[in-house]
């Protein structure tokens, strides 16, 4: 078993966690907030906003242009 | 039932989404056209992100902070005013935790083949014209999203 094994496994545990998380609170609707529900929370703020809209635009920058 | 048609702006939107994929698609990273692009890529969202919060102004839905509004029970999946989540936040702890740490584990191992980070699997994705222009167009998707919450 390579570590490169190790390493993508756990990754694609923590995704199917991340997916799990998303069918049971879609399962059970008002009973878990959604992923609406946490970026409304963040972004119910002008800098809230700001800080989630700098982010995504590091993330682009990061992911495109470097 | 007659299904709700998207506004002419959402076609709209979505045409020059396609566009700018399909230039960003062609783009390789450290060159000046990949940084306009996705400087391009910013101002919708940014102007997105002002008309929406103007058109909506701030209320007490999904701050926590207000009182439930009488009589009003969303549908499902709908947002529930004034709903104090609590500790149930703590669902999404778990998974985007786990994530965030195991991106600072791996991000400390090397060599980068036997410890793929988040950003080195998607330069794998990124490699082909169509995956870039692909990665690109969702993160797009992703920026409007956040925007319009």
């Amino acid at each position: 078993v390579t570590e490169r094994l190790v390493t993508l496994v756990v990754w694609a545990v923590l995704a199917a966690a991340l997916v799990g998380c998303g069918v049971v609170v879609r399962a059970a609707p008002g009973r878990w907030p959604t992923p609406g529900d946490l970026v409304r929370r963040l972004t119910a703020r002008w800098a809230g906003l700001a800080l989630v809209v700098l982010v995504w635009m590091w993330l682009g920058w990061h992911a495109f242009a470097r | 039932m007659s299904r709700r048609r998207a506004p002419t702006r959402v076609w709209v939107g979505a045409g020059a989404a396609v566009v700018l994929s399909v230039v960003a698609a062609s783009t390789s990273p450290f060159t000046a056209s990949a940084e306009a692009v996705v400087a391009a890529g910013f101002v919708p969202v940014v102007v997105l992100a002002v008309v929406s919060r103007r058109q909506h102004r701030p209320t007490s839905a999904g701050t926590g902070t207000g009182p439930p509004v009488p009589g009003t029970r969303p549908g499902p999946g709908e947002e529930e005013p004034g709903r104090r989540w609590g500790r149930r936040w703590g669902i999404w702890l778990v998974p985007l935790g786990g994530i965030a740490a195991w991106e600072v584990v791996t991000y400390a191992g090397s060599p980068r083949a036997e410890h793929p980070t988040l950003s080195s699997m998607l330069d794998a994705v990124d490699a082909s014209h169509l995956g870039h222009g692909a990665a690109f167009a969702a993160w797009l998707v992703l920026g409007c999203w956040l925007v319009t919450r």
